[in-house]
This record gives structure tokens, C-alpha cells and sequence, in this order.
């Protein structure tokens, strides 16, 4: 009982870091993830916002939802998420103010991502505080992932440098350049991948990839299906002729 | 009948007192925060004033100007007990939104840096492409027709901002 | 004169040269799932393209009028999505009695727009940025045009793409963001436009 209990928070927590991605897989969440992954720092910075809301609104989504009756579920909900979302806003103007600068509105738009809104009807309304919590930790650090590997790419090819303390003052300003150098000798960076349209370019990529990645393993795993299917329905008829 | 209203109130008590909860939790918060955020307001405007006059090591108090479209207030800068020149700062608002920044002023009316303290532009890249090469450069008077601020916003808006600043301190230079 | 010439201005920014969905990226989720059928595209557009501009025209006064002189600035985001989540309601209630036809072709889409960021990110960007009420409601105009703009080319364009050859990986999501990337790149050109 036990053990079936602890794979089971291990499955609502992982799940929803690779196999779940929210913003991979699902695709859900997409205007913070084309809109603020212009700078690492920018993009960790929003996913750890993202984790707070969406770990506090399921734990409280979850610890009340035999108290909340079903007519008026969406908007306590989205009271709950509002308050969640206001709380951290001002958190953030107060402690790191840069970071509140550079999200501006969409800061706010956490209220309307279908994420935290998806995850608390899915999920948190049914399951415990604690599955609920490690499936809000789950899909925040999925999320974040995934901005990261987004603003990766955008930042090192569109700036040609990465670079980190712009934001989170407590950790010195450095940055690493790579395709620009520090002189200006040269600069090879392309600043498509700065704008709008490279924000859509990277993302569309980047899903093609991992649906290629998912295509192939799923090709694979039909072509064992059907091998192993073949010699299945093989074996038994050689068993007989050999028993004739 | 008795029942359905029994069960509206249900659900109407249940959705004010989540309401009512949130709403003094973000007031506690809120409680909590203001004092930070004001001090990072003030550090931020400390900030943009030693930006623009690196050198200066008192800066006077603000005075507030009114009536004017742009400018709210200035402080005067000085190093060693000499002025070294004016800090205006000037709101402005477009179809965008608002911009704020801090011009140096000095001399005769010529013009100093430019420190941009908030703006609401989508696109923030605007400081690197057109502010930072107008501060490094040594013809600020003749530069300053042609700072742009982006796609969003109209050029002329800092450049207005930034003449209603020199007429100010002429104005107030020619009383003296 | 020059308020009106203001106010032009705002709303082609607001349109195009800050498009709403390309460049401000609000949106984006009803952008990529609005399929490839242009009627049902165009009457979900014209249903968010309502509702933001009624959401604009009752969240500013509420808050310049009613939040500000309270002291309760900070409220904002939480009575600006009750206030999107009752409109949505309202109007809903209306097209049902008044057009039943557009009410089934709405199907799902009408309660996802109280989750449309462009509704409540255009309410809440008016006043963060503290804009007067005229430009808040040039800029919720050219907003919803924008929006209704970009949705309908966007659907035309999925349409044609459907029978197309493209490579397996890139069928459905991804394919509509490359085509979002160039549509994105062509509306790059209009910038300056207000300089």
C-alpha cells in the first residue's frame, strides 16, 4: 500500500517534467513562452513565478475541494489563482524589482494561463494535497525547463552572448560570448532570433524536434509490436507440424 | 423551492467568504510590501541621478515644477560645493504608454546624459540601439534631434521631453 | 485635431505595427489551437474582438474611478478577471437568445475567452501604463481588430496549408508557429510608422 503510494506522488511529479511537458506536450502556456524567453535570466526568472502560483493555488484548490460546490468551481478558482497571482506580483516588485520590470503585464497573465487554470480542474480537485503539490512542482519545473531550453537558444543566437546578474542582482554580472566578442572584433549574432518572429521560429523548431524524436521512438516501438506479433503467431505452428 | 434557495445561499456564501479571504490576504501582503517598494522607487531614482552626473557627490532637493507637459521636478548637482548642472525628470505618455527618464542639463542649456528610468515599450531594446550611442557620443546638441525611441513610441517624444527641460533651466537660469 | 490624429494612431499602432498576437503576444493559445475552418475562426474572433473592447470600457473606469480613490490599486488584476469572467457570461447569454446558430458555431471557444490573455492583458496594460480613457479604448480598438485581422488570415492560411506535403514532424503545432514566424517577419515591416 505503501509503496503503491509512493510511485504514485513519483508518477504525479515526474510526469509532468518530461513526459507531461505542459508547454511541449501540451502545449499550453504559450504567450509567456514566446514573449519573455528573449534572456535566460528573464525566462528562469518567470518559470520560478509560474511554480510559486502553481504550487500554492493546487494546494489550496486541493485542500478545499470538498468545500467548493460544483456551480461556482471556475470562479473560485479563479479567485484563488488572482490572489495567488497579486500576492506574487507584489512579492516580486518588492525583492527583485528587475524581474518585475522586465514581465511587466505578463506577470499578471499567470492568472489566464491555461496551465495553472488546466491543472487545477484536472487535477488538484481530485487528488490530495500532496499529490497536488508535487504535480504543481512537476509541471513548474517542466515549464521552466522548457522556457530555458527556449531562451537558450534565443538569447545565444540572437545576442551572441549569454549572460546572467542582469536580473538576479545577488549573482555578479558576467556574461559568456560566444558568437560576439567582447571588443566588438566580430559579430555573428542574428538578431531575427531577438524579435518576435524568431521567438515563433525557436518554438515551432523546437516542438518539430521532439515530435520527430516522439515519431521515431513510436515507429520503433510498432515495428516490435509487429515483430514480436510475427513471431508469436509463428511459433505455435511450428510446435505442431514438429509434434506431427 | 425552499431547497434551491437554500443551495443558492450555499454557494453564494461560499464564493464571498473565498473572496473576502483573498482579498485581506492581498491586503496583508500589500501592507507588508509598500514600504519596500517605495524604497526601491527611491534607490531607483538615487540611481538614475548618479548616472547621469557620475562625478556630482550632493544633489540638492527636488524642486517640483508644475505646469509643465513633461517635466515634474529637478535637482541640482554639484561636486565640491560647485554646481555642475541640472537633472530634470520628465514623464511623457503616447499610444504606448508612459516613459520616464532623467536629462542633464548644464552650462548654457547644453545637453548631458539621457537615463531612462521606466518605460512601458513591448520592446525594450530601444537604450541599446538608440539611447547608449547618444550618451557615448561627444555632439549631444546636435544628437539629440535625432534620439529615437523605437517603433512604438514617437521619436519626438524624448526630444520633446528633452527641450521643455533646457527651456526650463534657461528660464530659471536667465531669473537668476 | 490633434487628439483625433492621436487617436488614429493609436489604433494602427495598436494594429499593426504592435499587432496584438505577432508582436505583443497575447493570444497565442487560441491563435495555435483556432483550427483551420475560417467561419468558425472568424466568429471566434469576433466574439474576443467584442469582448476585449467591453472588457476595456468597464476596467478602466472601475479602476481610476472606483480602486484608485479607494486605495486599492493593487485589487486590480483580481476585479478585472471576476469582471471578464461575468462579461463572458452576459455575452454569451445574449448570443444564445439572439443568434443560436453563432452560439453552437462558438461550441467550446466561449468560456476560453475569459482565458484569452489578450482580453485581460490589454485591461490590465491600459491602466499599468496609466493611459488616458480615449487612448485605453484606441488601444483596445486596435487591439480587437488586430486580433480578428490576424485570425482570419491565419485560418485562411491553415486551410490552404492542410493539403499540403509537409514533413511529419512538423504537422500541426509546429507548422502553424514557422507560419506565425514569417507572418510575424512580414509585419516587422510596418514598423516606424508612428515615428
Amino acid at each position: 500500500m505503501d509503496n503503491i503510494k509512493r510511485s504514485q506522488h513519483k508518477e504525479s511529479f515526474i510526469s509532468g517534467i518530461i513526459k507531461e511537458n505542459p508547454l511541449f506536450v501540451a502545449v499550453l502556456g504559450t504567450c509567456p513562452a514566446l514573449a519573455i524567453t528573449t534572456t535566460v535570466e528573464a525566462a528562469f526568472g518567470m518559470g520560478l513565478l509560474f511554480t510559486f502560483v502553481l504550487v500554492c493555488s493546487n494546494v489550496i484548490i486541493s485542500a478545499l475541494r470538498k468545500l467548493i460546490p460544483e456551480e461556482i468551481e471556475t470562479p473560485a478558482y479563479i479567485v484563488v489563482i488572482a490572489a495567488f497571482v497579486t500576492i506574487t506580483k507584489m512579492l516580486t516588485q518588492a525583492f527583485i524589482p528587475a524581474l518585475y520590470s522586465t514581465l511587466g503585464v505578463f506577470l499578471s497573465l499567470l492568472v489566464v494561463n491555461c496551465i495553472v487554470l488546466g491543472r487545477a480542474e484536472a487535477f488538484a480537485n481530485k487528488n490530495t494535497v500532496l499529490d497536488s503539490l508535487l504535480d504543481g512542482l512537476g509541471n513548474g519545473i517542466g515549464y521552466t525547463l522548457a522556457l530555458v531550453v527556449i531562451a537558450l537558444v534565443r538569447e545565444l543566437l540572437g545576442t551572441g552572448c549569454l549572460t546572467i546578474g542582469a536580473i538576479f542582482t545577488f549573482i555578479p554580472k558576467s556574461t559568456l560570448y560566444i558568437l560576439k566578442d567582447a571588443a566588438g572584433t566580430f559579430d555573428y549574432s542574428m538578431s531575427l532570433f531577438s524579435n518576435p518572429a524568431g521567438g515563433f521560429i525557436v518554438f515551432g523548431l523546437e516542438l518539430a524536434i521532439i515530435y520527430a524524436v516522439r515519431n521515431h521512438k513510436e515507429t520503433i516501438k510498432k515495428a516490435n509490436a509487429r515483430a514480436a506479433a510475427f513471431a508469436a503467431s509463428n511459433a505455435p505452428k511450428e510446435v505442431s507440424k514438429e509434434a506431427k | 423551492m425552499k431547497d434551491n434557495t437554500k443551495k443558492y445561499l450555499k454557494v453564494s456564501i461560499t464564493l464571498a467568504s473565498i473572496c473576502s479571504v483573498s482579498a485581506l490576504l492581498i491586503g496583508l501582503v500589500n501592507y507588508l510590501t509598500a514600504d519596500t517598494i517605495k524604497a526601491n522607487e527611491e534607490a531607483a531614482v538615487w540611481e538614475g541621478l548618479r548616472n547621469v552626473y557620475p562625478t556630482a557627490d550632493k544633489f540638492g532637493d527636488k524642486v517640483a515644477v508644475s505646469d509643465k507637459t513633461y517635466v515634474v521636478s529637478y535637482w541640482v548637482a554639484s561636486q565640491n560645493e560647485k554646481e555642475i548642472g541640472y537633472v530634470f525628470r520628465a514623464s511623457g505618455t503616447n499610444s504606448y504608454g508612459s516613459i520616464t527618464i532623467l536629462v542633464g542639463i548644464a552650462g548654457t542649456g547644453s545637453f548631458g546624459t539621457i537615463y531612462l528610468v521606466s518605460s512601458t515599450e513591448t520592446k525594450n531594446d530601444f537604450v541599446a540601439g538608440y539611447l547608449t550611442p547618444y550618451n557615448e557620443g561627444t555632439s549631444k546638441d546636435t544628437d539629440i534631434d535625432s534620439v529615437k525611441c523605437g517603433a512604438t513610441y514617437a521619436a519626438t517624444l524624448i526630444k520633446n521631453m528633452a527641450y521643455e527641460a533646457q527651456s526650463i533651466y534657461k528660464s530659471e537660469k536667465g531669473a537668476k | 485635431m490633434n487628439y483625433i490624429a492621436t487617436f488614429l494612431l493609436a489604433i494602427v499602432s495598436a494594429m499593426l505595427v504592435d499587432n496584438v498576437v505577432l508582436s505583443r503576444f497575447y493570444g497565442i493559445c487560441s491563435f495555435i489551437g483556432v483550427g483551420n475552418r475560417v467561419k468558425s475562426a472568424s466568429s471566434m474572433g469576433l466574439a474576443v474582438s467584442f469582448v476585449i473592447i467591453l472588457a476595456s470600457l468597464v476596467c478602466w473606469p472601475i479602476y481610476n474611478y472606483i480602486l484608485v480613490p479607494a486605495g486599492l490599486p493593487f485589487m486590480d488584476t483580481l476585479v478585472y478577471i471576476l469582471v471578464i469572467a461575468s462579461l463572458v457570461q452576459v455575452v454569451g447569454l445574449f448570443i444564445k437568445k439572439y443568434s443560436p446558430a453563432l452560439y453552437k458555431s462558438l461550441g467550446i471557444y466561449l468560456p476560453l475567452i475569459t482565458t484569452n490573455c489578450a482580453v485581460l492583458g490589454v485591461a490590465q496594460s491600459n491602466t499599468d501604463t496609466g493611459l488616458t480613457f480615449g487612448l485605453s479604448m484606441a488601444n483596445a480598438i486596435g487591439t480587437s481588430a488586430g486580433y480578428l485581422l490576424i485570425i482570419i488570415i491565419f485560418a485562411c492560411i491553415r486551410e490552404r496549408l492542410e493539403s499540403g506535403t509537409a514533413p511529419k514532424a512538423f504537422k500541426g503545432v509546429p507548422l502553424a508557429l514557422v507560419t506565425a514566424a514569417l507572418m510575424a517577419i512580414a509585419f516587422m515591416g510596418l514598423q516606424g510608422i508612428g515615428a
